[in-house]
């Protein structure tokens, strides 16, 4: 783990916290024991949450996707206003839209799952999985997972989440003006 | 061997003594056992008894723990065997892997998820606010890229509207900076600059991601300061003679390339005698592109040969994008109008298209191009038309028709002249003259081609009150020109000023 790591997650300390609390969630209703959860400590065990290791199919798929989709919809949402408001519109003296633009980047920075996890989806739901269809649908999420995981030990996501935060107002004006014309 | 067996057996003769010695040594062996036992009760009643501070090692499960190893104890309790029915193997004893399962959230995980929670739903609402807001400038941002600038200008005026409505004092600077950029790029500047000064405070300006704006800004002060050193220069010349135009070019020549000097609104360039600066200046070198154009206005205003005109218009495009846009229609006019060049024309029309294709100055070139080249005055007509259409068509496009409608109007007039449709010519001028009255613009070449169409028509009344306005200016540089008088004096036909091409030069 490299000070950088330490330092992202530091920086997005509210997004590092809402990723544990959802891999938790997990953990618990896929009954997985946890052994430690103490998510706010300043080194490299920030954010992690020391459960066993899960040899089912289905709890192994969970705790890597349902804590990236949580931070991503959550992300994505907080940003639809941080990102308009400042980086769009040039809104500089909009307080809340500041808090918006941290939260969202700060969600979107913590979206991939550890790297243990991620080689435990692909023990799971890859290596000792039957179902062909099965297989198809989990690979591109495991290169996914596999390459977030890779980007956040060295504390690229940051980057990845501003330059995301710049491209909400693009992916919205996709479709958000051509709704509005509809509705109008 | 046999011996042995005899001495077991009690058959040989010292069988009684070995008896009699087993006997005293189991003897002796119970007395050691009983005193054994005897020792062990005395010390067990005595740890009994024995209870500091409420530890009572009785209830501690020493027993077990002599009974279970170390490695077959739970990893979390340490106390009881590890291993569950459901996994023997299992590092937990049963009681603590399902406390485990239900290991409790961090609380600050908890207010976090709430909080984030709150934040989004909060953001998802003020977005949904902002909707139309956001759409409108998108649009704007569409009809940038498209090329579309008097559809951008208009988005982002409605976008600035709804932004006001929902808090004025948070201004949306990128969207003040997106009308200024605009605004210049349709040559007007004055409008970008008054945006910017009212909109835009220096804190921002000085942000990296306003430095395109800050380029333009830039490039607005060095063409204004030359603008206003050249009126200097040739407000000095009371007015534009053949003797005075060489000095004025000369004038022209000697000032590219100096440093101009602006403080508070006055500007001084580094060759003036009575001048020294104090270095609180802003300086700027002179614009090529606005000396030529200059130099361009002084050949005009002396009829010059046309390619001498070409000549400097052709310097002034050269000079940079921005000056190209503003002397597009006016070069593409003098090729095709008075050197006959309809070539370049055309090129100049697509450049002025490409640039905003919701100028009607394509339509005009092009109507400009098929009256004297092809001599299809009916097609020249239609080009007109579908120019007038498509601003009618823009949004707010009455107002785009009545401001730059007048380009096309002229022309159609010339091709109804060329037609002998005197009439129709009269209407469309008067309808030109009449638009631009109500928007505060002045055309000499609409007024005297009203005027001239008027004396054509028999409206005397019209004439008079034309020169009547004229006469009430009291400026004779908007004086009917010498194509008026001339005609009233019988040595021009309204054919022959049609086809002069300087009704074409807008």
């Amino acid at each position: 783990m490299s000070i950088v790591y330490v330092i992202v997650k530091i920086l997005t300390l509210p997004g590092a916290v809402i990723h544990a609390f959802f891999e938790h969630m997990v953990c618990r209703s896929a009954k997985v024991i946890v052994e430690d959860e103490r998510v706010i400590q300043f080194n490299e065990m920030l954010s992690h949450v020391d459960h066993q290791l899960i040899k089912r199919k289905g709890p192994g798929f969970d705790i890597c996707f349902i804590p990236f989709f949580m931070n991503l919809i959550l992300g994505f949402l907080t940003l639809c206003y941080g990102s308009t408001t400042i980086i769009y519109y040039g809104k500089y003296a909009d307080v809340f839209g500041w808090v918006c633009l941290y939260f969202g980047i700060a969600l979107l920075t913590n979206l991939f799952p550890q790297i243990e996890d991620v080689m435990m989806l692909k023990e799971t739901n890859l290596d000792n999985n039957d179902k062909k269809i099965g297989k198809v649908l989990v690979a591109p999420l495991y290169g996914i997972f596999w390459l977030g995981a890779r980007l956040e030990k060295w504390g690229l996501t940051l980057l990845t989440s501003i330059g995301f935060a710049f491209l909400v107002p693009v992916i919205l004006g996709w479709f958000v003006p051509a709704l509005y014309s509809l509705l109008k | 061997m046999d011996e042995n067996k005899e001495k077991l057996a009690g058959t040989s003769p010292d069988a009684e003594d070995i008896k009699d010695e087993m006997e005293e040594l189991a003897k002796v062996f119970k007395e050691e056992l009983d005193k054994a036992k005897k020792e062990a009760e005395k010390e067990t009643s005595g740890l009994e008894n024995l209870e500091i501070d409420g530890y009572n090692p009785q209830t501690v499960s020493r027993g077990k723990r002599n009974t279970i190893s170390e490695d077959e104890l739970c990893e979390y309790c340490g106390e009881k065997r590890r291993g569950t029915d459901k996994d023997p193997d299992g590092p937990y004893c049963s009681e603590c892997e399902a406390m485990l399962e239900k290991y409790p959230y961090d609380y600050r995980g908890v207010i976090g998820v709430i909080v984030a929670s709150c934040i989004a739903i909060a953001s998802i609402f003020l977005f949904a606010i902002n909707v139309p807001l956001f759409a409108t400038m998108k649009q704007g941002d569409k009809a940038v890229a498209d090329g579309h600038l008097y559809t951008a200008i208009n988005k982002y005026n409605s976008a600035v509207e709804y932004a006001d409505n929902i808090n004025s004092q948070n201004r949306c600077y990128n969207l003040h900076k997106k009308m200024a950029i605009v605004c210049f790029d349709m040559v007007n500047m004055n409008s970008a600059l008054a945006e910017i000064s009212d909109n835009i405070p220096d804190s921002v300006l000085n942000l990296l991601t306003f430095k395109d704006l800050n380029v333009i800004l830039d490039a607005s002060e060095r063409m204004q300061a030359t603008a206003m050193i050249a009126q200097q220069y040739i407000a000095t010349y009371k007015d534009v003679t053949e003797e005075t135009y060489d000095k004025i070019i000369a004038d022209l020549d000697a000032l590219s390339g100096k440093t101009i000097y602006i403080k508070d609104n006055e500007y001084h360039d580094e060759t003036e005698k009575n001048f020294t600066p104090d270095g609180t200046e802003t300086k700027v070198i002179a614009d090529e592109g606005w000396l030529c154009m200059y130099k361009y206005a002084a050949a005009q205003q002396m009829n010059k040969d046309p390619e001498i005109i070409a000549g400097y218009l052709e310097d002034v495009a050269n000079s940079s994008e921005y000056m190209k846009t503003l002397v597009a229609s006016l070069l593409a006019t003098t090729y095709a109008g008075l050197l006959e060049d309809y070539d370049s024309a055309e090129e100049l029309a697509e450049f002025v298209k490409e640039k905003n294709a919701d100028s009607p100055e394509y339509h005009m070139i092009m109507s400009v191009i098929y009256r004297h080249r092809d001599k299809d005055y009916a097609k020249a007509n239609q080009i007109c038309d579908e120019g007038l259409k498509m601003l009618a068509g823009l949004p707010n496009g009455e107002s785009y028709v009545m401001q730059y409608g007048y380009m096309l109007q002229i022309q159609q007039t010339l091709s109804y002249i060329m037609q002998d449709e005197y009439d129709k010519a009269y209407e469309t001028i008067t309808t030109a003259y009449d638009n631009l009255s109500m928007t505060g613009g002045l055309s000499i070449q609409v007024r005297d081609l009203y005027a001239l169409l008027a004396l054509k028509t028999g409206d005397k009344k019209t004439f008079e009150a034309l020169e009547l306005e004229i006469d009430s200016y009291g400026d004779e540089s908007i004086a009917f020109t010498s194509d008026v008088t001339d005609y009233q004096a019988g040595k021009l036909t309204l054919k022959e000023i049609a086809e002069s091409g300087r009704y074409d030069l807008i």
